[in-house]
């Protein structure tokens, strides 16, 4: 019998993967090419958010002037992922179902965006058995609804409601639903779900480069550092300050905050105002994005790992990273979440507030607090691995192909 | 265990004294006479600490005319000090061309205080090498930064760091942190005021900002930080809380206030006070220090049909953005001739100076102490003085506090006390009464103790 044929639909590309959500769905398209499946992703992007070099060959691109991504006549905040859904599934379909190879076991939807395209696909014969897997990164309603508390969207409930009925049906829809932790799995359970599996957030390992290492040794000059890494998502920024506040005091003078992502920009920009502009300066360096070279040298050369994250829902795959790392974590409960082993261990720091996590970030930093020793081989956190963690969800896929 | 002064900033101080400069002479003369202690100063262009000999000091004091008193005796000078010092002074006289190869001599391994140890004959040589140009050997005012070589660390295990000077311009308190971290140095800083942090608008901006991350930084290098005042502890407490840095002990240490001798004849531009009476307001002439009030409360006076205006020596030299200020003083007419300047006044005049005043104002719009309102008190004198920051402390109630922005009650309190000379007696009979002289001594010895308990 031929392997499966995996089309996994997103909202982003999968080519150069930076944010958690890319990255999971990369690894989840090569957990299954790991196991010998024919796999192609399809993208429906904002067309004005991605390089050429960034996008698959198969990816379409939702022009950045296109008139559908209104709704109510404008372009609200939090509705771009409906809208790439009914773009998709309208403006975008020849495109994409022409494209398409012939047979296709499974669709793998990645969030439940693009579920408006997998139904009408379903539709034509030529897909009416291929198998639905739902891949739920988020319970998205209540986060959305968050968002609109916050940014004071007053009508956002109707998009709330579509986005929970959306998610509803892709439960329903799914012949197997995957949760990132044991809360959603729940959820998605209630949400009719028909087979259910946790396949949690994981990491790739990393190697820094003497030469990268010693590059950035160089231009940091810094005793210890403490890193956070973040794209530029709102939730990110606001964690940092929740954090860390907006005077960097508790810092050694030897020490630097890194700041790694795209987040970098918009914090040092928020620390340089006020009576603190050059005392911040002096304590955080912000890189900006940068390769995954320069990534690896920098979780090599961190001392400790910030996870700031008060909000949001699902696992962090921030935090599987800082926890494979071995060194000092300081993370509130909510970045802890599905990684609750973990706690206990002496190397990781609880803080859920502000006060608290940067009395943890200054110890991990004064030099009389000793670094974390070499810590023992630990399968737990060889488990933080995709190829470990997402281990089982081919092997799910598989058993569901064969029984079709 | 060593005690260790700081005192660069006298070894970089070329001009008449400051607070600053003061507070770390007058200190200085106390630590040079105890057992234990050491001086050094840091060179920024190396970023190291060098140990330097209290006779070197004192002859930068005397060069800079910053001693109020007569110079203390000091232990006997060690050989290598002054072997040393006259290498230094020695280099420090070369021209330029052949400074170079001197330095060379340094680098190629051979530290100053080493060469200087190893033998008599090599500094001999270099002697020579100088030769007709050295015609003396006395210091010059400038601060000696000719040390060759990597030197080595001068501090050991447990010493104690103090350091009372302007480490905002003169140190890299990174490098101190690092010697308090790796060495386990305990160290005691000073804290004068927060004004660059709380009024930027009074300073040059660009160093106003650099002061939040200044004092930052002094608060995780410090194991205590001496405030003058209890304002400025304060406001220091309240700036470390917010930028959420370290705290350490903050005592609050009361700074000496007993005067020179007052010297006469008045020679140059002092001499033409000493048959008069007249306001004086010592202190450099800048915006925060509020000249201007004293400016309007005289040209109220004026508006207000007073004919004889008493006369107002300013004594101190004009800083930054005054210069409209001391135009208008200038060329004002109604209070034309009223105002004089004085600067590169000695201590001896400036006390002949306190005794021939009516009484002295300090309008200043925010103090860390107000050391010459301690002073003018110290010298019987009366004072009209601003109601802000610490200046109440330093007063009591022998002082009367004005609203520094009210150019009137200045005028009225002014006039009062010139048309009652009653009241001013009275005045200067509670201060002879109540108001108890501070010593210098006293603050060294206070700055001592607080060092040696940290050597237990």
């Amino acid at each position: 019998m031929s392997r499966p044929s995996v089309v996994m639909f997103t909202t982003y590309p999968l080519r150069t993967p930076r944010h958690g959500g890319q990255l999971r769905a990369r690894a989840l398209l090569d957990a299954y090419q790991r196991q010998g499946f024919s796999v192609r992703s399809v993208a429906v992007y904002d067309g004005g958010a991605y390089r050429p070099e960034q996008v698959g060959d198969f990816d379409v691109a939702f022009p950045a002037d296109d008139s559908r991504w209104f709704l109510k006549g404008r372009n609200m905040v939090g509705t771009s992922d409906l809208r790439s859904g009914d773009f998709a599934a309208t403006g975008a379909y020849e495109q994409i179902s022409q494209s398409l190879p012939s047979r296709v076991d499974v669709f793998h939807l990645e969030q439940p965006w693009l579920l408006p395209l997998v139904k009408r696909l379903m539709q034509t014969p030529q897909f009416a058995r291929t198998r639905v897997v739902y891949g739920s990164q988020n319970i998205e309603a209540p986060l959305r609804e968050a968002m609109f508390r916050t940014l004071k969207v007053e009508d956002g409930a109707e998009v709330v409601a579509r986005v929970a009925e959306l998610e509803r049906e892709a439960c329903r829809f799914a012949s197997l639903s995957l949760a990132v932790v044991h809360d959603d799995l729940a959820t998605l359970v209630r949400s009719g779900a028909q087979q259910v599996m946790h396949a949690p957030n994981g990491i790739s390992s990393w190697q820094g480069r003497p030469e990268v290492i010693a590059a950035w040794q160089t231009r940091l000059a810094a005793r210890r550092i403490a890193l956070f890494i973040g794209s530029a998502h709102p939730p990110n920024i606001d964690g940092f300050f929740r954090g860390m506040g907006d005077a960097m005091g508790f810092v050694p003078p030897d020490c630097k905050i890194v700041i790694g992502g795209g987040v970098g920009s918009e914090i040092l920009r928020l620390l340089r105002q006020g009576r603190y502009t050059v005392l911040n300066g002096s304590r955080v360096e912000a890189t900006g994005e940068v390769s995954d070279d320069d990534l690896a040298a920098l979780k090599t050369l961190a001392s400790v790992f910030l996870l700031p994250i008060f909000d949001g829902g699902g696992s962090n795959i921030k935090t599987a990273e800082a926890l494979y790392s071995r060194k000092r974590v300081v993370a509130t409960g909510t970045a802890l979440r599905g990684f609750e082993g973990f706690l206990g261990s002496p190397e990781i720091v609880r803080a859920d507030t502000g006060e608290d996590f940067r009395e943890a970030v200054r110890l991990a930093l004064v030099p009389s607090t000793p670094l974390v020793p070499a810590l023992p081989a630990d399968p737990r956190r060889e488990k933080l691995l995709w190829e470990n963690c997402l281990a089982e969800v081919p092997l799910a896929v598989e058993k569901l192909v064969a029984a079709s | 265990m060593s005690i260790w002064f700081d005192v660069t900033t006298i070894l970089h101080w070329r001009r008449p004294p400051v607070g600053v400069v003061r507070v770390e002479a007058e200190c200085f003369k106390y630590l040079a006479r105890q057992p234990g202690v050491r001086f050094c100063h840091f060179n920024k262009q190396q970023g190291t600490f060098h140990e330097i000999s209290i006779d070197f000091v004192n002859q930068a004091l005397a060069a800079a005319h910053v001693s109020s008193a007569p110079a203390p005796e000091v232990p006997q000078v060690t050989r290598e000090d002054w072997l040393k010092n006259l290498t230094k002074q020695a280099i420090d006289r070369l021209p330029s061309n052949l400074r170079r190869p001197t330095f060379a001599l340094g680098k190629r391994g051979v530290p100053l205080v080493r060469s200087a140890l190893a033998g008599v004959s090599r500094t001999r040589q270099l002697v020579r090498q100088v030769g007709n140009r050295v015609t003396s050997l006395r210091p010059r005012p400038e601060p000696v930064e000719v040390d060759a070589g990597p030197p080595p660390n001068i501090f050991q295990v447990g010493d104690v760091y103090i350091s009372l000077g302007l480490d905002w311009d003169q140190k890299d308190l990174s490098k101190l942190y690092k010697l308090k971290t790796d060495l386990g140095l305990r160290v005691i800083l000073f804290c004068y005021d927060l004004i660059p942090v709380l009024f930027p608008q009074l300073c040059v901006l660009e160093v106003a900002a650099s002061f939040a991350r200044y004092f930052v930084d002094v608060a995780w290098c410090a194991d205590r930080i001496f405030c003058i005042s209890e304002a400025s502890r304060r406001d220091l407490a309240a700036l470390l809380t917010s930028a959420r840095a370290p705290m350490p002990e903050l005592p609050v240490i009361t700074l000496g206030s007993n005067l020179a001798t007052p010297v006469g004849p008045f020679s140059g531009p002092v001499r033409p006070f000493s048959s008069k009476r007249y306001l004086l307001f010592v202190s450099t002439i800048e915006r925060r220090k509020n000249h201007e009030v004293i400016y309007r409360a005289l040209v109220r006076m004026a508006e207000q049909g007073r004919t004889e205006l008493p006369e107002v020596v300013f004594v101190g030299m004009p800083g930054w953005g005054v210069n409209d200020f001391l135009t208008d003083l200038a060329l004002d007419p109604r209070v034309k001739g009223k105002f004089h300047i004085l600067n590169h006044v000695s201590d001896g005049e400036l006390a002949e100076l306190y005794r021939g005043a009516y009484f002295t104002v300090y309008p200043s719009l925010y103090e860390g102490w107000g050391l010459p309102l301690a002073e003018a008190l110290a010298a019987g004198k009366f004072a009209l003085a601003s109601n802000t920051s610490s200046l109440p402390e330093v007063g009591g109630d022998l002082v009367e506090y004005l609203d520094p922005w009210d150019p009137s009650s200045w005028a009225e309190r002014i006039g009062h006390y010139l048309d009652h000379p009653e009241h001013l007696a009275q005045r200067e009979q509670a201060i002879r009464a109540g108001f108890t002289v501070r010593t210098w001594e006293q603050t060294g010895a206070a700055l001592y103790q607080s060092a040696l308990e940290l050597t237990r």
